[in-house]
């Protein structure tokens, strides 16, 4: 992975952790039941889209450790 | 009234945002990338940008290049923001002459209200509240 790619994960991870940090900032300070619900659906978005981002980062991370598991013969 | 433009190619924050600046009192308009951005400009011209750094097509770096070449639009304030902070692509956009970075993360909604509400109040030179009108003692601190 070229750094930039690796710069960009990192930032969309951090973007979508403060995404739902804002979500739940709106939800604890309105009354609008259809705000609540609008915000909600945003953070199912937001952790469906980190699900796809740790799978990333879980995959960057295993390409960049030698696997020391591996045994010669 | 003054107008706030909202570049972010992510969804949910131009929904945050909008929401957030809409109930304040502002006109929103919202762009997913600097090439979308030019165009609104076009449209309606801002009273400020809310700028991310991040975006495909256009990022916000060279969103602003463009920008600060345009003599009708190089004086409007921006505010950059990012998730990072560290990194090459934020630290020349923010050379490029913004009013403020903003590191997602460290501000809640309230704080980048006040810092819209301020940059606005400095950069006009006058009090005002977001529907132009001449206002008392509401921005004081």
């Amino acid at each position: 992975m070229q750094d930039a790619e690796r710069r960009k994960l990192r930032h969309d991870t951090l973007g979508c952790l403060n995404s739902i940090k804002l979500c739940v900032e709106v939800i604890t300070t309105t009354q609008d039941r259809d705000e609540i619900l609008m915000f909600l659906d945003c953070i199912t978005q937001e952790t469906v889209k980190i699900e796809t981002l740790m799978g990333n980062l879980i995959a960057e991370c295993a390409e960049a450790t030698p696997d020391t598991t591996a045994t010669s013969s | 009234m003054q107008r706030v433009l909202i570049v972010d190619d992510h969804q949910e924050i131009r929904l945050i945002y909008s929401h957030l600046l809409r109930n304040a009192g502002y006109q929103v308009d919202c762009a997913i990338n600097g090439r979308e951005a030019l165009a609104a400009l076009d449209r309606n011209a801002p009273d400020l940008i809310l700028l991310d750094v991040f975006m495909p097509i256009m990022n916000g770096a060279e969103f602003l290049e463009h920008l600060k070449q345009d003599p009708r639009h190089n004086a409007l304030p921006v505010l950059l923001f990012s998730a990072v902070s560290d990194s090459p692509e934020v630290i020349y956009a923010m050379k490029l002459g913004v009013a403020q970075f903003i590191r997602k993360g460290d501000f809640g909604l309230n704080e980048l209200l006040g810092i819209v509400q301020s940059t606005l109040l400095n950069n006009s030179g006058h009090m005002q509240n977001p529907s132009g009108n001449q206002t008392g003692s509401q921005y004081h601190h």
